[in-house]
């Protein structure tokens, strides 16, 4: 039985290549919904320009059809509500000072 | 009020009126509506992937290399807006990017003519980001509480990122103005040619897709209620610079809604090839 917890875990191994962190610590993950062996995941981007949407939805599926149990994954980008710094987790801006990124 | 100002909210909200059918497609949406809709979101699609390639092109020289650098994101999130638009068009309307893009004549592109051929200058340039750019997100502004709801759940991101572009377009144009006399005629010549394709683009009043889309809830204003908001502010920026602005009243015999022109005109050829980048097809990852 597929866990949403174990979702958001593998999710956290997806990274925004312009930043040194997990989608999850940028908040870009809005959803995971899962049902049965079908995993939905609503994901959002710093930019609706961002020239890296493929490469991290090609990754994004890989991370989650790798978690034991899942059989399906459906992706969908919303910008609905737009993304903010804020959504950024507090672990998210302690990796990003270290980075010399100020808040 | 400036431009960086919202618009007035009361002028753009839905529900202050009987509350407005909610669209979740174009399914139940009258003939007029739903072609008014298609026409107007090519149009923005189209203005938006001609911006994107001229921010790309000014990408080299600009007068300042910050601004070179600014182009290069402008174009960035425009052609971003095109990808988005062009979703919305393709899902709800059946339309392909692929037809969208390399399909049509130029003279049946529907973007603001301004941007129909190089931009000879940094006064001219500064313009199209400033009242071109303009143009399309009051537009947008003016569906951010739209009852169709596939195109407004997209659009209050298109509009926060497009705070930035009219920072930057009415940025320069103060600077501008304030450097001397030859760079301010520049600046106002420049704006007044601008101003005056846009009036164009939005239309006449009473034309029946533009008022069937607001009946409908799906705009919040009529075009040329849009267009006189947007020269109002741009004339008391330009006022407040001592620039005087004016704009001739735009004739609209035989204009067609489809290409918001009164003419077969359209991007040049060069333009179209090198925006499609036809030289390198073979090269396409899909």
């Amino acid at each position: 039985m597929v866990t949403a917890a174990q979702v958001w875990e593998a999710l956290k191994g997806v990274s925004d290549p312009e930043y040194p962190l997990s989608i999850v610590d940028l908040g870009m993950v809005y959803d995971v919904r899962v049902d049965g062996d079908t995993v939905q995941v609503d994901v959002t981007f710093t930019s609706i320009g961002c020239p890296a949407i493929d490469m991290i939805t090609a990754d994004v599926h890989s991370a989650v059809a790798a978690v034991p149990g899942v059989s399906r994954v459906q992706l969908e980008v919303v910008w609905s509500p737009p993304w903010t710094k804020d959504r950024i987790t507090e672990r998210g801006w302690k990796v990003l000072g270290m980075y010399g990124v100020a808040n | 009020m400036g431009q960086l100002s919202e618009p007035e909210d009361g002028d753009t909200s839905m529900t202050s009126g009987t509350a407005k059918r909610e669209f979740e497609s174009t399914q139940g949406m009258s003939d007029a509506c739903r072609e008014g809709l298609r026409n107007l979101l090519i149009a923005c699609a189209d203005t938006k992937l001609l911006l994107g390639y001229h921010y790309g092109e000014w990408t080299f020289g600009p007068p300042e290399l910050e601004a070179a650098i600014a182009c290069c994101s402008l174009s960035q999130s425009e052609l971003g807006h095109v990808r988005l638009l062009h979703a919305v068009l393709r899902n709800q309307f059946g339309d392909e990017t692929e037809a969208l893009v390399e399909q049509r004549l130029g003279s049946a592109f529907a973007n603001i003519s301004y941007l129909d051929e190089e931009i000879a200058d940094w006064a001219g340039f500064v313009a199209a980001n400033y009242v071109v750019d303009l143009a399309v997100t009051r537009l947008l502004h003016a569906m951010r509480d739209s009852t169709f709801a596939p195109l407004r759940v997209n659009v209050e991101k298109m509009l926060d990122e497009e705070r930035y572009h009219v920072h930057h377009g009415q940025g320069w144009f103060r600077t501008l103005c304030g450097k001397n006399a030859e760079c301010r005629a520049a600046a106002q010549r420049s704006l007044h040619e601008a101003l005056q394709a846009v009036a164009q683009w939005f239309g006449p009043a009473g034309d029946p897709h533009d008022e069937a889309l607001v009946a409908a809830g799906v705009k919040a204003k009529s075009n040329p209620e849009i267009f006189e908001d947007l020269v109002g502010d741009v004339t008391e920026t330009a006022a407040s610079l001592g620039v005087e602005l004016t704009v001739e009243p735009a004739a609209f015999e035989g204009w067609d809604p489809a290409t918001r022109r009164r003419d077969a005109s359209g991007p040049n050829e060069e333009i179209l090839q090198h925006l499609r980048g036809s030289k390198n097809a073979i090269f396409k990852l899909n």
